[in-house]
């Protein structure tokens, strides 16, 4: 295909994606990315930000007073990041990279108290969420925390169904006017617990279409015990919520 | 049945992502001496590949470009060499294969730089022909490429691929209403339509005029011209049927203004207006920096021939006496950006 109006459109996407995500998922990827600030993000932390795309979290986490740094593979989106750090006056507080998910192989070991992510692992394959959440383990220090917002299926058939039409409409709508998709992740969660984090916490959203999902890298002295708690919790899984351990 | 109905959404809403898994796939039966071909996840382009493959033995690396397809995407930075890096890394290629050898699409070039892919993977990145159908032959010539396998080819096969994905979703604009409120006027509205996009693209190598639009005009006016004449000479009245002539234009002209980029590869009207009256940007869809020509700066050049071997269109010939590169054809540049993002010497702008 070579519509030269589709090149030139998708190449101004980045400055739309906002938009396109408030709109299909009405609201719920902003609420998720303010709760997961909120609640994870102290003054002083080490963040790093998975795929930051337009850097619209990584400047909450900065702003909660954090030291945040956040990549994207995409230069465009990066570039509408850097405006708003700039904007922000967060310039010494931010830095952002372009690079992959396996660009973490550069990162050091157990250096971060936080790593997060939205919209980010839905749009992996298994092997990649794999790779990232390995990496993620690497990168954070024992007792770190992991915090992941993504739609998810509704796990409910009726909230499916619901779910399920709402979505067709507003994907067409918001695709024809900034070209912006999301698609819905599933087993996050088993994922998580395989590569041997501890959940702490995962809820949903009112339509059970927004997962929240909080896991710690358990220390090193009990990682023994640690492997089986998080195999067990993995395996219960879905609508266990325990209270979240606090520092 | 769900094939035929799978195969109707792949050609009318190509507008639209489809994306197909990634990962590294087996072709046929390889080994670690096979060759390595990389390409994005849409899911067209990826069956189109293993298509083009067909007896290879090969791997197939795909990777995320967002399910769009390679050249739409490296254009719109949605498949760069971060894509690549992650794809190699992530599915371990390196213990698949003993050579460090990776085979790219050029019309990805826009968006793929070779050096970070070497750096970071350690593998050496090469652009193979534009069609994966030349693949085969182009492995059987140790990679040389003729000049065929460069070029996109804007033939009829390409225009009757084009033609009911590019106007389909232009059609549903104004069928959906028409369905709804006046649906008297949808067999009329979708017989002019669909004859007004098949005219234009089967004859558009013979219709004059130099743009989407002024072709368009140019059979618009034939048929209002007809039409009118047909209707004074039955009924007297020129303008019987008044409102169709005007739809007719209407219809031509949305057919139109994107023929030029789809059919070749040149700037849609619409852009070239809003140029022309000094509109340079159009909110965020559009921005100058859409809005270059390509500028060489010869004393930078160091003869490498990347541009020459990767642009789509043929903007460039073979290097010149001096070993610079040089113009063959500049005004067929669309500003792809691909021989700007691949001239290691920075000899090229669009400016």
């Amino acid at each position: 295909m070579s519509s030269y109006i589709y090149m030139k459109i998708l190449e101004s996407q980045p400055r739309r994606y906002d938009r396109g995500i408030e709109m299909l998922s009405t609201g719920a990827a902003e609420r998720a990315k303010h709760k997961l600030v909120r609640e994870n993000v102290r003054p002083g932390d080490r963040v790093l930000e998975i795929g930051c795309g337009t850097g619209s979290m990584s400047v909450m986490a900065a702003l909660a007073g954090a030291r945040v740094q956040g990549f994207d593979v995409s230069a465009g989106m990066l570039e509408v990041a850097r405006e708003k750090v700039a904007d922000e006056r967060l310039d010494g507080r931010i830095e952002l990279f372009e690079m992959g998910i396996t660009g973490m192989d550069r990162l050091p070991d157990a250096h971060f108290d936080v790593v997060m992510s939205t919209l980010v692992f839905s749009e992996l394959s298994p092997d990649e969420q794999a790779y990232a959440l390995a990496a993620a383990h690497r990168v954070l220090r024992p007792g770190g925390r992991l915090a992941l917002a993504d739609e998810a299926r509704p796990t409910r058939p009726l909230y499916r169904l619901l779910h399920g039409c709402i979505r067709l409409v507003l994907l067409a709508i918001t695709f024809a006017l900034t070209q912006t998709t999301t698609r819905a992740v599933r087993g996050l969660d088993a994922a998580v617990a395989r590569a041997g984090f501890h959940i702490d916490k995962q809820e949903r959203s009112a339509l059970e279409s927004f997962l929240y999902l909080v896991a710690s890298k358990v220390p090193d002295e009990d990682a023994a015990a640690g492997c089986d708690a998080s195999a067990q919790s993995g395996r219960a899984g879905r609508g266990t919520e325990d209270k979240e351990e606090r520092r | 049945m769900n094939r035929i109905l799978d195969w109707l959404i792949a050609r009318l809403f190509r507008w639209l992502p489809r994306s197909a898994p990634t990962g590294l796939f087996r072709i046929g039966n390889p080994n670690a001496d096979s060759p390595v071909i990389v390409t994005g996840n849409f899911a067209l382009t990826v069956k189109r590949v293993r298509d083009g493959l067909g007896e290879c033995n090969a791997w197939l690396l795909v990777a995320h470009s967002g399910g769009i397809n390679v050249w739409c995407a490296a254009d719109g930075g949605l498949f760069t060499h971060n894509h690549v890096i992650d794809a190699i890394k992530v599915s371990r290629l390196a213990d698949h294969v003993k050579h460090r050898r990776i085979l790219l699409p050029p019309l990805a070039a826009s968006g793929v730089e070779l050096e970070p892919i070497h750096e970071q993977t350690g593998f050496h990145p090469h652009f193979g022909p534009v069609y994966a159908r030349d693949i085969p032959a182009y492995l059987e010539a140790r990679g040389k490429k003729t000049e065929a396998m460069r070029r996109f080819r804007f033939d009829l096969a390409h225009r009757l691929d084009m033609l009911p994905a590019m106007n389909f979703p232009i059609y549903l604009l104004a069928a959906v209403p028409l369905a709804i409120f006046w649906p008297q006027y949808l067999l009329g509205y979708s017989l002019l339509f669909w004859g007004a996009a098949l005219v234009m693209y089967l004859f558009v190598e013979w219709i004059p005029g130099k743009t989407g639009w002024s072709q368009a005009l140019f059979c618009a006016v034939l048929l209002a011209l007809a039409w009118a004449g047909f209707d004074a000479w039955r009924s007297g009245d020129m303008l019987a049927h008044g409102g169709w002539l005007l739809a007719n234009v209407g219809v031509f002209m949305a057919v139109g203004f994107d023929l030029a980029g789809i059919v070749s590869a040149r700037r849609s009207d619409p852009e070239r207006l809003l140029d022309s009256v000094g509109v340079k940007s159009l909110g965020s869809l559009f921005s100058e920096k859409n809005l270059g020509l390509i500028t060489l700066d010869a004393e930078r050049c160091n003869g490498c021939r990347a541009c020459f071997d990767l642009c789509p269109v043929g903007v460039w010939d073979d290097l010149g006496p001096d070993k610079k590169a040089r113009f063959r054809d500049r005004d067929a540049c669309f500003a792809c950006s691909a021989c700007v993002r691949q001239c290691g010497e920075g000899a090229l702008t669009l400016t």
